[in-house]
């Protein structure tokens, strides 16, 4: 899990893409992620956010499938409960 | 008091922090929610760590490498033992004024506020002082501004300030000194200052003649 520090940094990339409400499905959960990504032109976040939360360089990540890019992602953001940072983003009223 | 925590896979034990670092943390603790307001996340991540390593002796470098989860959860139990009594009314009704700092004013001043009142009334060196019981300390200071109060009161009472002219009853009435927010009987009982609504009136609608307020007559025309 990433330290405080990391966790605020993982939040830039992907707090504001966020679903509002979320469901069972991780699937669908990181499916609304990336698509915001697309739609607000910062899929660069995607990539910086696998790198930070696996620890990989830019030269890891090209030799992956697109499939093996998601699953990373996916499990990145599990690992790390981005929802529960979330809540205790809420919880501080943190300003974003 | 105490309390376990587990950090890194080692488990700490945490005793309830004596006056004088219970006012850093209490520093660091209002720092953090004040840059949490401002959005400053690394400034807030920084003051967290500080809070949780004056608590467990840990170093800051060693705890930011730790899970974030881990941290939060330390950080949360150690703001949990280290809260003062929820019966002393000075923690308990907090004016909804924002005070405005003094020019000469730092951030480390409130200890020596405390110290100061502390040393002036009861004689204790500074290492004494330090070393008291938070619950303790916070008792005997409220019993100080409760006297101080009262003599200011009575100054007051004795002085023709106290006394102004009401042109509508042509006599001079008396006009208490106001008290402190936690020192006020109908706001303690309101238990806090959100809790009294202000509505507006209507001139037109207001009464008129003899009002008893607060127990005094008040002619309103």
């Amino acid at each position: 899990m990433l330290s405080i520090k990391d966790m605020f940094r993982l939040w830039r990339l992907v707090g504001d893409h966020l679903p509002d409400e979320v469901g069972d499905d991780i699937v669908d959960f990181v499916g609304t992620i990336i698509d915001s990504m697309i739609k607000k032109g910062q899929l660069n976040n995607y990539s910086y956010a696998i790198e930070l939360m696996h620890n990989k360089s830019v030269e890891e990540l090209k030799g992956i499938s697109p499939q093996e890019g998601i699953e990373l992602f996916a499990s990145g953001l599990a690992d790390n409960k981005i929802i529960a940072f979330q809540s205790f983003l809420k919880r501080m009223e943190f300003n974003e | 008091m105490q309390t376990t925590i587990t950090l890194g896979g080692t488990q700490y034990t945490v005793i309830r922090s004596k006056l004088k670092r219970w006012i850093e943390l209490e520093l660091l603790k209002s720092k953090t929610l004040e840059f949490a307001k401002r959005g400053r996340a690394m400034e807030f991540c920084d003051n967290i760590l500080s809070y949780v390593s004056l608590c467990t002796g840990i170093d800051k470098e060693e705890l930011d490498k730790l899970p974030w989860l881990e941290i939060i959860t330390a950080w949360t139990n150690c703001i949990e033992i280290n809260l003062p009594s929820d019966e002393f009314p000075i923690y308990k009704v907090q004016s909804n004024v924002e005070t405005k700092k003094a020019v000469w004013d730092y951030d480390s001043r409130t200890w020596y506020i405390w110290a100061h009142n502390l040393a002036s009334e009861y004689g204790w060196s500074l290492e004494y002082i330090a070393e008291l019981d938070v619950d303790d300390a916070t008792a005997l200071l409220e019993e100080i501004f409760v006297d101080e109060q009262l003599d200011r009161e009575f100054h007051w009472m004795s002085s023709e300030v106290a006394y102004p002219y009401n042109a509508s009853s042509k006599k001079h009435e008396f006009h208490a000194l106001p008290r402190p927010v936690w020192m006020m009987d109908e706001i303690r009982s309101a238990k806090s200052m959100e809790e009294i609504h202000k509505t507006k009136i209507l001139k037109a609608h207001m009464p008129v003649g003899l009002i008893i307020q607060n127990g005094k007559p008040n002619v309103v025309n």
